[in-house]
C-alpha cells in the first residue's frame, strides 16, 4: 500500500513543474482570474451591505524523506511516509455595525487526511482522535470579537489572538498558548492557524506617541500538541507511557476570577525607536508534571505505580521589545531585540520532587537589510536562553540535559525574481552547544492575487538529546498550495 | 455656576465639535515659491551655471527649476488620504492587481520650507504615511507605517522608519527599506518612480519644448548625479507649462536603451483644487510588463494628528472609509487605457534617433539613441 502512495507525490510534483516550466499567456490569464468562490463572496457583500467574506483552502502535505527510520540512537521507529496530509479551510466574516463598531468571525477547519490515506502510519489511535480533525467545536471557532474603534480607544471583546512583540519566533508573544502538533517543524507562516484564539477582553488607549494596552483573560486554554506518538511526537520519546508510572488527567484552572489572567503593555515611539514594556500574569501554557508519590497498582497489586499530576502553575512574566531603522554600509537596515523574564516557572530536575522554581530569561535580537539594490534579503538573528539558579541535574525532555547557557543563530537569505512571482527562500538555524542545525530551502510560486503553492525541503541534524538535533531522521519535504478568496 | 465650572462647560463643548477642515488651496508651485532662486540655487549654490543661464534667457527657467515645481506638486496640502489601486501585467500574461487606502501628513510647512531650509533639517520627519490594503482578500485589513525622512546633498540620512502589519499572523513587524532602485514590490515602477526621487539628485537640463495631448509642454532630461552606477542613464519629462504637472516620461537605462514609457494624468480636485497624479501608466520594452496606478477619493487638510501615525494602530486593521460603489474595474486587461506611446516627433525634430525602433506607436528594446 506504500507504493500506492508514490504515484500521488509524483503527481503534485509534475503538475507543479508543468506549471512552472510551461507558462503561457492563455494559462497565465486564466489562472490570475481564477477565483470562484471569492466572485461569490462578492455578490454576498453586494446583496448584505456592510458584510465582507474572506477566506483559504490550504493543504500542506510533508513527505518524509528517510523512509521508515529504524529507531537507531534510542530515537523512536517510524512507519509512515508522510508526516502529515493536512487540509485545511478558513471563513472569515466581518460585519460592519457602523464607522466604529466592526463584527469579527473566523472559523477554521482542519483535517489531517495522514489518519487515512497513508495506510503505513500506525499511529496510537489517541492520536487520531485528537489531529486527524479539531477535536472539539471551540477549535472551530476560531474567532469570534467585537472591534470598536473610537478615537483614541480601541477596544477588542471576544474570543481572539493578540500577537506582542516583532521577532521571527516567539519571545513575547505570551498571550495566546499554540497548536504544537508540529513540534520544530513549524515555519512563521503557520502561525496564522496554529495560535489557539481565546477569550478575552482587549483595551488600548492611544495618546501623543503612546498606547497603554490592557488585556483581561478569563479563558484559560493550555498549549496542545504534539500528541504523544504523533508524527512529530519527540523521536526520543515512547510513544506511550512506560510501566509504572500513571498520569493523571491535567488539572486545568477554574473559571474563578483568581485564576483570570492580566497582561498589559506599554508602547513608545520616540525618533523612530520603537519601544515596548510587557507584563503578564498567567498560567504555564504547558502543565508541570507533579510527583505526587506511590501507590499501589490494581492489576499488579504486588506492583508500584509512580503517579504523576500534570497542572498548569502561575507565572509572572516581564519583557518589552525595541526596534529601529538604521543605515549603515550605505543601506537600510532593522533591528529589533526582545527579551522576556519568567518568575517562577518549573523545571524538570532528577530530584526526589522532580521539579524546581526557577526564573528563566531569554532574548531574541535580529538584524535585516537588502543587497544590490533590494535583490536579495538577509536576515541574521542570534538568540539566547539563560537558566538562572541552574542545576545540572535539571532536564530538557526525559534524560536530555538541559544547559545553563544556550545561544543559537538563525540566517536566512532570500531572492525574488520574475516580479516577485517566484521567491527562494534559504534559512539555516545553528546551536553551536549541540551542534545542531535545522536547514530549510522553500521554493514558492505564486500564480495569481488568490493562487500560490511552494515546496521546502527541511532538514534536521545533531545530537539526539537536543530539541532540533533528534529530528535527525525527519528530513522531509513539504508541498502547500494554498487558494485564497 | 462659578467661572471656572462655565470655562470647563465651554471646554467641554469645544471638544465635542468637530474643528473646520483647513481650507488649503493649490497653488502654482511658482507663485508659492515666490523667490525662482530657492528652486534653481539650492543646497547652498550661488549662482547658476552657463548652462543654466543660457536656460533661463531661453526658456525663463531652468530645469531643476522645473522638476522642482512638478516635485511640489506632488505632495499637496498638509495632509491627504486617497485610494490606490493598481492593475500589473506580467511579461505572460498574469495579472496582479492591489486596492489600498492610504494617509499622509506633511512634517513640512511648504516647498520653501523644504529648500529653504526653514522648519526642518536632513534627518527630520519629511512625512509620515499609513495604509491599509482592501484587495486582494489576502492582504485585507494588512497595512503599513512609514516615517520617511528628509534627505539633503551630503547627509547620510536613513530613508524612512516602517513597520508593516500582517493581517493573517496579526503581527506587527519593523522592516528595512530595500532601495530606491527596486522595483515596487514586483510591479513596473521602482520606490523612485513611485515617491523617492529628490529634484537635488538629479542634473536636469532643457532639451526642448513640445506638444503632449495638446498641452503644451517644456521636455526636461534628467541624469542621476548621486549614484554612478543608477539603474537609468537618463529620463525625459514632458512638464505641462502652466501647472508644472509632468504628463508624459521616457527613460533609458544604463545602456541609453529605452527602457520605460510612461503617462500620467493629473486631474484637479474640488473643493481644494489641488492637482493630483489620477493615473500613472507605465510600460517596460525590456521585461514586456506593464502597471497602471491608479488614485482617486482624495481628501485633504483634515488636520491630521501625529498620533494617528503610531506602530500600534496598525493593530486596528481599521479600513476608515469605503471606495465608492460607482468605480469602474481595474482588474482584467480590457479595463486598461490606451498604452504610452513613445514621442517619436519630438525625437525626430531633436534629430534623435532611436536605434532599432519603429515609429507609428511600435516598441522596440533594442532602440539605442545615436
Amino acid at each position: 500500500m506504500r507504493e500506492a502512495l508514490f504515484p500521488y507525490t509524483k503527481a503534485i510534483l509534475t503538475i507543479l513543474l508543468l506549471i512552472l516550466a510551461f507558462p503561457s499567456p492563455a494559462l497565465a490569464f486564466e489562472l490570475s482570474t481564477f477565483d470562484p468562490i471569492g466572485q461569490r463572496l462578492q455578490l454576498l457583500s453586494e446583496t448584505f451591505p456592510g458584510l465582507e467574506a474572506k477566506g483559504y483552502l490550504h493543504n500542506k502535505t510533508d513527505l518524509a524523506l528517510h523512509g521508515p527510520s529504524d529507531g537507531r540512537d534510542g530515537r523512536r521507529r517510524r512507519r509512515q511516509d508522510f508526516q502529515m496530509i493536512e487540509w485545511n479551510a478558513e471563513l472569515e466574516l466581518r460585519y460592519r455595525l457602523s464607522d466604529h463598531l466592526e463584527l469579527v468571525n473566523l472559523d477554521h477547519f482542519l483535517y489531517d487526511a495522514l489518519y487515512d490515506w497513508d495506510r503505513g502510519a500506525d499511529l496510537p489511535k489517541s492520536v487520531e482522535r485528537e489531529q486527524r480533525f479539531y477535536p472539539s467545536y471551540k477549535r472551530i471557532l476560531r474567532e469570534l470579537y467585537l472591534n470598536a474603534n473610537y478615537g483614541d480607544w480601541f477596544l477588542q471583546l471576544g474570543k481572539q489572538q493578540v500577537v506582542w512583540g516583532k521577532m521571527d519566533g516567539k519571545v513575547i508573544d505570551i498571550i495566546n498558548p499554540e497548536d504544537l502538533r508540529e513540534s520544530v517543524n513549524k515555519d512563521q507562516d503557520d502561525f496564522e492557524f496554529r495560535r489557539i484564539p481565546v477569550w478575552m477582553a482587549n483595551v488600548t488607549y492611544f495618546w501623543s506617541d503612546y498606547f497603554l494596552q490592557f488585556i483581561w483573560i478569563p479563558d484559560f486554554e493550555p498549549s496542545v500538541g504534539p500528541e504523544a506518538g504523533s508524527a512529530w511526537w519527540y523521536p526520543d520519546l515512547p510513544a506511550s507511557l512506560p510501566p509504572g508510572v500513571k498520569v493523571s488527567k491535567a488539572d486545568k484552572p477554574s473559571a474563578a476570577f483568581k485564576n483570570h489572567e492580566w497582561a498589559l503593555q506599554f508602547n513608545m515611539v520616540k525618533r523612530g525607536w520603537d519601544i515596548s514594556f510587557i507584563y503578564f500574569y498567567t498560567w504555564s501554557d504547558r502543565p508541570t508534571y507533579f510527583f505526587r508519590g506511590e501507590a499501589p497498582d490494581k492489576k499488579a497489586p504486588t506492583e508500584k505505580l509512580l503517579l504523576f499530576e500534570p497542572k498548569h502553575t502561575r507565572l509572572h512574566q516581564f519583557g518589552g521589545n525595541v526596534d529601529k531603522n538604521f543605515t549603515f554600509l550605505g543601506r537600510d537596515w532593522a533591528w529589533r531585540v526582545e527579551g522576556l523574564y519568567t518568575l517562577n516557572n518549573y523545571q524538570t530536575i532528577q530530584n526526589d520532587k522532580g521539579v524546581a522554581k526557577r526564573n528563566n530569561l531569554l532574548v531574541f535580537s535580529s538584524f535585516e537589510t537588502s543587497w544590490w539594490n533590494g535583490e536579495v534579503f538577509t536576515f541574521f538573528q542570534p538568540m539566547w536562553r539563560h537558566q538562572f539558579g541552574y542545576d545540572g541535574r535539571m532536564r530538557l525532555v526525559e534524560e536530555d540535559k538541559l544547559n545553563r547557557s544556550e545561544i543559537s543563530f538563525i540566517l536566512s537569505l532570500e531572492k525574488k525574481w520574475l516580479d516577485d512571482r517566484l521567491t527562494l527562500t534559504s534559512t539555516f538555524y545553528y546551536d553551536p552547544k549541540e551542534g545542531s542545525w535545522l536547514f530549510q530551502d522553500t521554493v514558492k510560486w505564486i500564480f495569481s492575487n488568490y493562487l500560490s503553492a511552494q515546496l521546502r525541503y527541511t532538514g534536521f541534524s545533531g545530537s539526539p538529546h537536543d530539541l532540533i538535533g533528534m529530528y535527525d531522521e525527519w528530513d522531509n519535504l513539504g508541498f502547500e498550495v494554498k487558494y485564497v478568496f | 455656576m462659578k467661572k471656572a465650572d462655565i470655562l470647563a462647560l465651554l471646554l467641554s463643548a469645544c471638544l465635542l465639535v468637530p474643528l473646520p477642515a483647513r481650507s488649503g488651496q493649490w497653488v502654482s508651485p511658482k507663485e508659492a515659491l515666490g523667490d525662482p532662486n530657492l528652486a534653481r540655487l539650492q543646497n547652498g549654490r550661488k549662482e547658476l551655471t552657463p548652462a543654466e543661464k543660457e536656460e533661463v534667457a531661453r526658456y525663463s527657467y531652468t530645469g531643476l527649476e522645473i522638476m522642482t515645481y512638478v516635485d511640489d506638486n506632488k505632495d499637496p496640502g498638509q495632509d491627504w488620504d486617497a485610494f490606490e489601486r493598481y492593475l500589473h501585467v506580467a511579461a505572460d500574461g498574469n495579472l496582479r492587481s492591489e486596492l489600498f487606502l492610504r494617509k499622509i501628513k506633511y512634517g513640512y510647512r511648504d516647498q520653501r520650507a523644504l529648500l529653504a531650509p526653514e522648519g526642518i533639517r536632513p534627518g527630520e520627519i519629511e512625512y509620515r504615511e499609513m495604509g491599509v490594503s482592501l484587495y486582494p482578500p489576502k492582504w485585507r485589513h494588512s497595512g503599513w507605517l512609514a516615517y520617511i525622512y528628509h534627505r539633503a546633498p551630503g547627509a547620510k540620512t536613513k530613508y524612512k522608519d516602517e513597520w508593516w502589519y500582517d493581517n493573517d499572523l496579526r503581527r506587527n513587524r519593523r522592516i528595512a527599506f530595500t532601495s530606491q532602485q527596486d522595483a515596487w514590490f514586483g510591479t513596473t515602477f521602482t520606490f523612485d518612480d513611485y515617491t523617492f526621487r529628490e529634484p537635488w539628485e538629479e542634473e536636469h537640463r532643457i532639451l526642448g519644448e513640445d506638444i503632449f495631448r495638446g498641452r503644451p509642454c517644456f521636455v526636461v532630461e534628467s541624469r542621476n548625479r548621486v549614484d554612478p552606477s543608477y539603474y537609468l542613464s537618463r529620463r525625459v519629462s514632458w512638464v505641462e507649462k502652466e501647472r508644472f504637472l509632468d504628463l508624459h516620461e521616457e527613460q533609458f537605462d544604463r545602456e541609453g536603451r529605452l527602457q520605460k514609457v510612461i503617462d500620467r494624468e493629473w486631474v484637479q480636485v474640488k473643493p481644494w483644487n489641488y492637482w493630483v497624479q489620477g493615473q500613472q501608466d507605465y510600460v517596460d520594452l525590456g521585461s514586456k510588463t506593464r502597471t497602471v496606478l491608479q488614485n482617486f477619493g482624495w481628501n485633504f487638510d483634515q488636520g491630521r494628528k501625529d498620533g494617528e501615525f503610531l506602530p500600534g494602530v496598525l493593530r486596528r486593521e481599521h479600513i476608515w472609509k469605503l471606495p465608492p460603489k460607482e468605480l469602474s474595474p481595474l482588474r482584467n486587461v480590457t479595463d486598461l487605457p490606451p498604452k504610452p506611446k513613445v514621442s517619436w516627433d519630438f525625437w525626430k525634430r531633436m534629430g534623435v534617433e532611436l536605434k532599432g525602433s519603429k515609429e507609428g506607436g511600435q516598441y522596440s528594446q533594442a532602440g539605442v539613441e545615436r
